[in-house]
Formats: structure tokens, sequence, C-alpha cells
């Protein structure tokens, strides 16, 4: 399927504006130590500042999850997502959100059409849904993830939910095609979050599907009271087995599952593939709902060991399974390892697993001040990122009920932002009223990215019965950013799994490239980076999953451009 | 000469003087007058009035150096033999609660009223069933002891989880008394109980504000915001709670909000100050917010903040002692197991993780039999009992309890249900005195039930910790 034409086309889009460094090294297996100095900075001073774009936007979509039918069904409890990719290549990411779906007389579930959007100028978007071919019914949908599988330089796209996936393969020429057949990604059961990544190191995106519940109209139970009907706690339902698909680089992939030694039975809502134990393969961490989280490393063929419980990341600091949902990787404590966040149900604090090195994790929620902000929230939508341009790494998560009539936190909830001191502890940034985050929301799906290309995180929030949200950062005058494109020529060509470090004066930022994360959802792919005035970045280094290091001194002239593109 | 002396008229200093003088002539006609009234026993009468009045209150510390002070002076008066077992009741001391009415009745003191105080140390203990109908009869002629008969049976039947029963009680004493905080504070605890944490909390601060000194209110309202992780307005509850004499159980929550809020040597200082508490104090401090006291509380949360804060070689000594008292607590070892695993002492790690993942299993059995429930016809004592026993032995003796109690609610004469309490109990009253009355009783009605068939097949999830 990789057309070479399309792929010049892409490079030289990519081109324009951009700093191009080809920075292919001879391979080295055993990167660099990365271990970095934690900076001592000062919180931010400013709150964070978003501006929530407005319909005149030409962005106004909906989530439906067949509510008004009343069959109180655990489908309609997972929402959906949102996927950030800039699938014409034009250097504005677009948005791609899957629509849900209802129920019709029998009962029978029926999907509704995905839409795109396209953005045509800064914080201008025109819906293309139609034109690109992709606004044809598929299943009930849940989630989205993005990855260029047959690494022709555009981004494809894998949606998720009650029934069969769909694979849009994207043709280059502004359609997608539906690939899902002849690619052979036949997994029926019902998924959620979705991730890609290349996990036997053939340079191929292999696709990780977490699924959820055994749930079917067989097999829907009656809860809440008779006057007060209400969706059933996932505990009524035993979770299924998630899937594994191996892909060979042209296109087709094979179900793995069975050979690459996966858990059985999870609720799976959230995944992340990312190298967690720094040996440049790929691991993977599943939030599951309920039930235990699980922890998958990699012995660098593709086969995986379960370390959840050992790990440290499988349960709460109680011991207890929580109703994990969405995930997110950050270096909270700036030593160069990849933490995880998870966001949680309601009356458990949202988790935050530091890595202690050799695959080792710490729950660090209360130590870091996480759990000072209550326990109302049932948190989905996860993101870390550097909101605030102050060099570290902050969280932003959607949050939302799940059940019609529950009795201590509302149905809809207040998302929130939770910076990060520079001295590893978190505190809810206060929002002033009548902004987006201090307004409750049926949060779901979200993901960030630089929208309008002034080097800042935006947002994008996808919500359940409520027109999703577009939050444009307004920080840019106050951080410092980078934002780092990567194309592989023998890693996956999007960069997935690469590691980039970015050399400052005051230490080592680091950020990943990782498949999967949040909540049904996508966030753009290429690392990002805010920095302070005081941090001065002197050079770049990227490690990718092939073992190559592509090294760069950085000038100003670099850092001016606010975004460059590193071909391995 | 100082500029004051000069600063009085000669007249102004013998007005002082006149006062003085007077003030002085009061002191010491109270004295010979109450003096006068000692041999008559009036003094006793009046001191009475002031000890009934507060423990109708509540205000416990200050009643008992009443009591000291009149016994001290000689007081034989049948009366504050009544109060005394009173107070004893209210704080939950059975059996010295139960010589001092002895005494009252003895001594010549209204057999009727001390009859029915003995009817409400049953009903208060959780011991509903044999008192159920003289609880009406007294409802229906209470006397002065209105509020009395409905604390007692209220406490009592959230005690044996009888919720519904404590909630109709509520409602008519509320209009009896109400400026009384109690019913509030009984009505939360119900809340909290059915995780409705948002009317429990309502109900607490309506009983703060009839009495700001109501120290389980307060106290339960700290432990409600401190759970939903607001330790900052958790704090400010504690921290009044602490000025009550015994403040050890008060004091340890002010340690867990520090912690929360990040000041872990704040904490810590205080954890090991508390650490030189006598455990009778302890005891009374726990019981007087109407808190659970078993095992290690302070050391348990001395290993769990070190643990959290990655102190392991501090934390490991704590943690290992708080399991040698209490094996079956799922949170502590699994922070043992972090800990040697942190430590480097992988293999002890590895037995650790190992019996936390049993312990998980037999929870997660708990769990769906707990889902079953709704679905099954019946009262399910058997399937409740399993349910207790399991997260008695492999999670925590709270929810363990809760459910034996459950069963026992279901059906009073459940063997296996009163054994598992009676060792539980037992257990507990190793370090708590006040527990073994309670062991007894369920050791008693064990025997006397009916043998009853085993809770459920032994399975291998039966007691995993170790």
């Amino acid at each position: 399927m990789t057309n070479p034409s399309k792929i010049a086309k892409s490079t030289a889009s990519l081109l324009a504006g951009m700093m191009v460094v080809c920075g292919c090294l001879p391979a080295s297996n055993t990167p660099n130590s990365t271990r970095s100095q934690p900076s001592n900075k000062q919180a931010a001073a400013v709150a964070p500042e978003f501006k929530e774009v407005g319909t005149e936007s030409g962005f106004t979509f909906t989530y439906h999850n067949g509510k008004e039918a009343q069959h109180n069904a655990i489908l309609e409890s997972l929402g959906g997502g949102v996927g950030i990719l800039d699938y014409d290549r034009d250097g504005r990411p677009d948005l791609f959100l899957p629509s849900g779906g209802k129920f019709e007389a029998g009962p029978t579930i029926v999907g509704l059409a995905s839409a795109l959007f396209r953005q045509v100028d800064e914080g201008r978007f025109v819906e293309q849904s139609i034109s690109a071919g992709v606004a044809t019914p598929k299943q009930y949908s849940h989630g989205v993830a993005i990855g260029d599988f047959d690494n022709d330089g555009f981004p494809d796209v894998l949606v998720t939910g009650y029934g069969t996936p769909t694979v849009w393969h994207n043709c280059g020429d502004g359609s997608f095609q539906d690939v899902t057949s002849p690619s052979g990604m036949i997994d029926r059961a019902w998924s959620s979050s979705a991730g890609w990544g290349d996990v036997n190191g053939d340079g191929a995106l292999d696709v990780y599907f977490a699924h959820y519940a055994d749930w079917s109209f067989e097999n829907h139970p009656r809860c809440g009271t008779a006057a007060q009907p209400d969706v059933c706690p996932p505990r009524r339902f035993q979770g299924l087995d998630h899937a594994l698909f191996l892909a060979d680089g042209a296109g087709s992939f094979a179900d793995a599952t069975a050979k690459v030694g996966l858990k059985p039975k999870g609720k799976g809502l959230g995944v992340v593939l990312v190298d967690l134990d720094d040996d440049t393969d790929l691991d993977i961490y599943v939030a599951n709902d309920t039930d235990d989280n699980w922890l998958y490393i990699n012995d660098g063929t593709g086969h995986f060991d379960e370390s959840g419980m050992l790990s440290g990341t499988a349960v709460d600091d109680k011991a207890q399974p929580n109703g994990s949902m969405g995930v997110g990787v950050i270096d909270y404590n700036a030593d160069g390892r990849v933490d995880l966040c998870v966001a949680n149900y309601e009356d458990e604090a949202f988790a935050l697993y530091q890595n202690n090195s050799g695959g080792l994790f710490s729950h660090v929620s209360s130590k870091t001040g996480i759990e000072a902000i209550g326990r109302l929230q049932v948190g989905f939508g996860t993101v870390t990122g550097d909101i605030d341009g102050d060099g570290d790494e902050d969280i932003v998560v959607s949050n939302g009920h799940v059940i019609h009539h529950p009795i201590n936190a509302p149905l809809r909830q207040e998302p929130l932002i939770l910076l990060n001191d520079g001295r590893s502890r978190f505190e809810r940034a206060t929002i002033p009223p009548d902004q987006y985050f201090s307004r409750p929301h049926m949060g779901r799906g979200l993901a960030h990215g630089d929208l309008d290309g002034d080097g800042d995180l935006d947002l994008v929030f996808a919500h359940s019965n409520e027109p999703s949200a577009i939050l444009m950062n307004q920080r840019e005058a106050h951080g410092r950013w980078l934002v780092v494109d990567l194309v592989g020529t023998v890693s996956p060509r999007d960069g997935t799994g690469a590691k980039v470090v970015l050399e400052t004066s005051q230490g080592k930022l680091i950020r990943h490239a990782f498949g999967g994360g949040s909540y049904l959802s996508a966030s753009a792919r290429s690392p990002h980076f805010g920095y302070s005035p005081e941090m001065i970045p002197r050079g770049l280094k990227v490690y990718w999953p092939s073992g190559r290091v592509s090294d760069l001194t950085l000038t100003a002239a670099h850092l001016s451009r606010k975004r460059m593109l590193i071909v391995e | 000469m100082s500029s004051r002396s000069s600063s009085f008229a000669p007249e102004q200093v013998r007005g002082f003087r006149r006062w003085a003088f007077r003030l002085r002539l009061v002191v010491v006609v109270c004295f010979f007058g109450l003096a006068s009234l000692w041999p008559l026993g009036t003094l006793d009468w009046v001191l009475c009035r002031r000890i009934e009045s507060l423990v109708a209150a509540r205000h416990y510390e200050e009643a008992e150096p009443l009591i000291t002070w009149l016994r001290w002076s000689g007081s034989t008066r049948a009366e504050l033999s009544f109060w005394e077992g009173r107070l004893l009741r209210k704080q939950s001391r059975s059996e010295e609660a139960l010589k001092c009415l002895e005494t009252a009745r003895t001594a010549g003191y209204d057999k009727e009223r001390v009859r029915r105080e003995l009817i409400l140390l049953h009903a208060q203990s959780g011991n509903l069933s044999p008192v159920r109908r003289e609880f009406e009869a007294m409802l229906a002629s209470p006397g002065p002891d209105a509020s009395e008969i409905c604390e007692a049976f209220v406490n009592g039947a959230l005690i044996d989880g009888q919720t519904e029963l404590a909630l109709a009680i509520i409602p008519p004493w509320q209009l009896e008394l109400p400026a009384d905080p109690q019913p509030y504070y009984a009505r939360g605890r119900v809340f909290e109980h059915r995780f409705d944490t948002a009317s429990a909390e309502r109900e607490y601060r309506s009983a703060i504000e009839r009495d700001r000194s109501h120290w389980p209110a307060r106290f339960a309202l700290g432990r409600l915001l401190l759970s939903q992780k607001k330790a900052t307005d958790a704090l400010v509850q504690f921290q009044a709670v602490s000025r009550m004499r015994d403040n050890a159980a008060p004091r340890l929550q002010v340690a867990k909000c520090l912690r929360a809020l990040g000041k872990a040597d704040e904490a810590r200082t205080i954890l090991h100050g508390l650490l030189k508490y006598p455990a009778e104090a302890t005891a009374k401090s726990f019981k007087r917010v109407d808190e659970p006291y078993w095992g290690l509380p302070v050391e348990l949360e001395l290993g769990l903040m070190e643990s959290s804060l990655q102190n392991w070689t501090e934390a490991l000594p704590w943690l290992e002692r708080v399991l040698e008292e209490d094996p079956n607590q799922l949170e502590v070892r699994y922070a043992l197991a972090g800990t040697l695993r942190s430590l480097g002492r992988l293999d002890e790690a590895q037995r650790e993780f190992a019996a936390v993942q049993r312990a998980r299993t037999a929870i997660a059995e708990a769990d769906r039999l707990v889902d079953e429930l709704d679905r099954k016809p019946g009262p399910c004592v058997a399937e409740r009992c399993r349910i207790g026993e399991l997260f008695l032995k492999n999670e925590s003796r709270l929810r363990g309890e809760f459910w034996l109690r459950d069963a026992l609610n279901h059906d009073p004469n459940y063997a296996p249900a009163h054994r598992l309490l009676a060792e539980h109990y037992q257990q507990l009253a190793k370090r708590n005195p006040a527990y073994a009355d309670v062991a007894e009783r369920h050791r008693r009605a064990a025997a006397d039930s009916v043998p009853q068939p085993s809770t459920a097949p032994p399975s291998d999830t039966e007691r995993v910790l170790p």
C-alpha cells in the first residue's frame, strides 16, 4: 500500500517551514543513561489559561450513546474519544471523532458514522467526513487510535467499539478506505482503547486492543431500583480476553494473542505502549476497570511477562484494584524514568506510579498531593505535558459519572488540571468561573497537541451526549516550546516508541512518542517540550526503537522555530 | 513612690477596700453555708444534679472529677452510684457500670430506674432482641430519660446493623429534644454506614451546630472529610477534638491529615509522641469518639507513612510489628511486600506478594458472593457469614465484622457467625479488655445455638494470610 509519490509529497510539506536534521548515527544497543537532575523551579505564578473555540470555528460534534432508549446498558457508559492527526500533511492537525451509536427496536445496536474535521486555517475547521469517505456508519464506536501502520507517511485510523473495529487506511489524497477485512484485523470482542506500537522490533506497528466486558442484550441484568433503574456496575460482568495483532509491514495483521503471553479476562479501558524499563523495546500498561491493572514487560522479542503485582502497578496503595480508565505517561520528577498516572473511579484516588527503575514502581498519589484533590471525580481522559510552560509535566483529566443516579458525586463533573510545582508535588489549578474547566461536563475522551501551531499544548475534550470542546492554550507568551516531529526509517515511520531527550542548562527533559494513552483517544504523536526562560536547551537526542540514536546540538535558530523534524 | 499610687484618690482606695472586705465576707459565708449543708447531704444532692446534667450533655470529662471528689469526700449516696453507673454505661464500660448499678440498687436507689438502666446497658451493646419489648414499654412512659432511651437503643441498633430500626427511633427523638445533637450524629452514622457521605456530612454538621464540643460528631465529620481527601478541612475538626482530655484518637488523625498535606515531619513528631501514651488512655480516647480501637493504630500509621515516603528501612519494623499483632491486614501486608522488594529482599517480598495475591483471591470470592446476594432469594445467612469470614481473615476486621453482624441481623441464632465474632473479639481483647465481655457473649451464643453446618465447604481461599 506504500505509495512513493505520497511519501515525497508528504516529506515536501513537512520540510516547508521546518528545520530538517538528518541524524542517522550508528546504532547503539545500549542507549546512554538519560538520568537527569531534577530542577528546583518554582511553581508557575500564572494559572493556565484556555480559550474555548466556539461554533464559529466550524467544529461542532456530539458523541451519542443511545441513552434515550432507556436500556441503561453498560455499553452507554464508556462514551467516546478523539484523535488528533494531520491526515492531509498540511502541517495543521485535524480531528477524528467516533460518534457512538443508538439502540433500535429488537433491541439492536446501531453504530453512527464517525466524523473527520480538517483544520483549514488556524483554529478553523471544516467537516470532511463525507469527502474523506468515513461517513459510513460502522460499529457502535468508542475509541480511536492513530498510527501509520503501512509506513507510507500518512496516519491511518483505527476505530474501536462494540463489534469488529474499523481500520481506515489513509489513501494520502484526503480520503480513507475501510481495509478492515483485507488487513485481517478481525476482532469481534467489545474493544475500548487501542494502542499502536512495534512490539517485536520489525519496524511495523502492531496493535493492542483493550477489551471490556461480556455485556450483551442476552446478558443485561436490571440494576438500580424500580423507581430509579440504572446502569449496572462493571462487577456484574466478566472481563474479556484482550488481543494483540502483529503487523507484517505490508498492511496485514495476524492475531498473536495466544502467543505473546497475555493474561486472560480483564475489563480493559486504557492502554499505553511505552518503554517502561529503559531497554528500548515497548512495554504495555493496561488500565482495567475493577480488575488489576496489567504491566507487560517485553522481553525484546514481542513476548510479554505480566508483572503488575510485583511491579507495584496492579493495585492502589491499599492493595485494592481500582476502577481504572485513563492512563498517562509522565516523568513527573524529571528523573528520566517513565512514570504512570491512572484516572480512577469515584472514591479512589487518581494513581501516580513512580518508576523506581528495574521495573519497580511506587504508588505516590499521597506523597505528591494528588490525593488532596478529593475523591469525587470519575476520571477518564488523562493527558500529560507541560501545560504552563515551566518545564515540568502537568496532568489534565476529564471527568464525568457513569451511572445516572450517583449518591455522592455529581453526574456531570469539572475536568481538572494538576499543575506540577517542579518539586514533585501537584496542585489543582484554580480556574476563574464560567470557563470550561469550572463548568461540569460528561467528560470522556481527551487528547492534546499543538493545534494552532503556537507551540503550546491545546486540548480536545469528547463528552457523552454533549458537544465536544476544543480549548486553545493561551500560554504561548509565558513559556518556551519545542515540538519534535519524528520520521523513522528503520523504526516505524511515525516514530512511535522513540524517546526524545532535551538537554538543558538545568538538566534533561525526557518525552516519549508512545502508543495509546489517555482514554479512547489519540494525542498528537510528536513529543512536546515546554521550558522556562532559565532553562537553556543545548542538545537533543532521539533514541529510536531500532537502537539508533540521533544527536543534535541546538542553536538559537533551532529554538526560534518551536518545531523541528528529526529523521532517523 | 510610684506614679500609680498617686493616680487614685483616698476615697477610691477606701472604696476598693470596702469591696474587698465584702467579697471576703461572701466567700466566708458561702464556705460556712456549704459546710453546714454537708452533713445534711445537700451538697451531695447539688453535685449529683450537676453530674446528671453533665452526663446527659455527654461532658464526661467534667462529670468524672465531681464523682471522684464526692467519693473522696465519703459520700455514700445511692444516687451517686446510679449516676456513676450511667456515666460508665455511656462510656461503654459495661462491667463497671453493672457493678455501680448493683451498688445503687442495694443502697436503696429507685429499683425501677436501675432496672431500666440495666435494660439500656443491654440495648446499647447491640443485644437488642431480649429487651425489644421493654424498649417499647419504656418509650411509652419515658419519664425523664427519653433521650437516654433513644440514644441507647439507636446505638444498639447501629452496633447490631439494624439501621432501619435506628432510623425509625430518631425522628421522635428529634421532636422530643430538638436541641440535642445526638440524634443528628446517630443519623449521620447511619448514612455513613450506607455510603451516603453527603447526607452523613450534613447530619454531623447539624450535630455540631447544636453542640460545638460534641466530640464524636466532630471526629466523624473529620474522618469523613479525610476519607474524601479534604485534609485541610478534616484537620480543623481533629484539632478541635484534640481539646478533649484523652486525645490520642484525634491526635492520630491530625497526624494523618498532616501527612496528607505533605507535612510528614510534623506528622512523625506527633506519632512518636503518641507511642508514649498509656494504652488505657489511648483506648479511652478512641471510645470517647465512638471509634473502634484495635491493633496498633499508631505503629500502623508510622509504617504506612514511612513506606509511602519510601523510607523503606524506617517503615519495615513498624509494618512487621503491626502484622505480628494482626496478620489479617491486607494493606499493611502489601506495604510490607513493597518495602521488602525495595530493600532488595526479593524472596521475602515474593512470599508476601503471593500472600497478598491469595488474600485478594479470597476477597474476590467475597465480592462475588456480595453481588449474588441481590439475585438470591431468602436471607442468605450462610452466605453473609461466609462473606464476613472471608473479609475478616483476608482484608479487614471492620468489614468482616460488618458482614458477620449482618448475618446475625438476619438470624440472631446463627452459631457460625457468633463463633467467628467470639474469636474476633477475643483477639481484640488481648490488647483492649473492653472487648472481652462481647467476646464472651458471642461465645455463649454460639454454644447455646443449635449447631449449624459449616458456612461453606472448606476451600483454599480460607484464611490465606499467614
